[in-house]
């Protein structure tokens, strides 16, 4: 079972979180772009072998949507860190 | 009102470990208590000013603790949201002082007296008890009166509040919809604390 660390509420089970999937994928301007830049929109994600940018949610706590960093190796949380910011580590393409 | 009434499918009852001579845990349900759900900005002073000054209090703005004041508490829920906890023939009034000092204020103000009861567990096993469904670290070296944290117990989602420093006992607040299923857990689970 992970730890996780709520930015607000500090470390909890990962029994109380909800996974949210990628972190970071931007909505086009739906008056601009294409099909093909919809689709990326919707369902194409970067599945990298290292760290990865994600979002997850403190369900069972305070409710509240925060980004982490995560290795997808091996499930280390390298950082958490506010919906809005850049990660605060280089992550993997 | 009457649904922030007792329980039906446990009024008055309380559980207790069996063994004799034993301190151990007892759990009952403490009904008659007011909720309400307050939001707001915790950076806008005159939210936060008017709401002290019908709460007695200050909002609480580190993350899951209480404020007191007389018979009010503040409990810290998220970054914009507090439970707001009195006796239950005041929460109508403390209700509508709230509406009225935060009317020009950006705001949600919400009775949720019928929707959470209180289930108190008390005695030297509570911490064990509670530490077979949750889990969160509920010792009291990190787990103290003035804490509360929401979480999860056996898959329901409740809010949790140690209460009294010399005694163990805890106040946990369950949806109402989700009581009977806690109490039958807590029940099961004390039968393999004796
Ligand atoms: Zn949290």
């Amino acid at each position: 079972m992970l730890e996780i660390k709520c930015p607000w509420c500090g470390p909890r089970d990962e029994s109380e979180f909800a996974y949210g999937g990628e972190a970071h994928i931007n909505r086009p301007d739906p008056e601009t772009s294409d099909d093909l830049a919809w689709a990326h929109y919707l369902y194409f994600r970067d599945n990298v072998q290292g760290l990865h940018a994600e979002r997850w949610n403190h369900a069972y706590g305070c409710r509240r949507w925060f980004n982490a960093v995560r290795d997808t190796v091996n499930y280390r949380f390298h950082a958490v860190y506010e919906i809005g910011e850049d990660p605060p580590v280089e992550v993997a393409k | 009102m009457t649904e922030a009434e007792t329980h039906p499918a446990f009024a008055g009852a309380v559980l207790a470990t069996r063994t004799p001579g034993q301190p151990g845990v007892s759990v009952a349900e403490r009904s008659g208590i007011g909720t309400i759900n307050l939001r707001g900005q915790p950076d806008n002073t005159g939210f936060m000013e008017a709401a002290a000054a019908v709460l007695g209090n200050a909002l609480p703005t580190t993350p899951n603790t209480v404020a007191f004041a007389d018979d009010i508490e503040s409990l810290w829920l998220a970054p914009t949201e507090w439970l707001v906890r009195c006796d239950l023939d005041q929460q109508a009034r403390l209700e509508q002082e709230l509406e009225d000092a935060l009317a020009d204020q950006f705001t949600a103000i919400n009775d949720l007296s019928g929707y959470y009861t209180t289930l108190t567990i008390i005695g030297r096993n509570a911490a064990e008890l509670l530490a077979r469904g949750t889990p969160l670290d509920v010792h009291p070296r990190v787990f103290a009166p003035g804490q509360c944290a929401q979480t999860v117990f056996a898959h329901a989602g409740i809010i949790l509040m140690p209460r009294m420093a010399e005694t163990s006992c805890f106040d946990m607040l369950v949806r109402r919809s989700f009581a009977d299923y806690v109490w039958r857990w807590l029940d099961d689970a004390m039968r393999c604390l004796d």
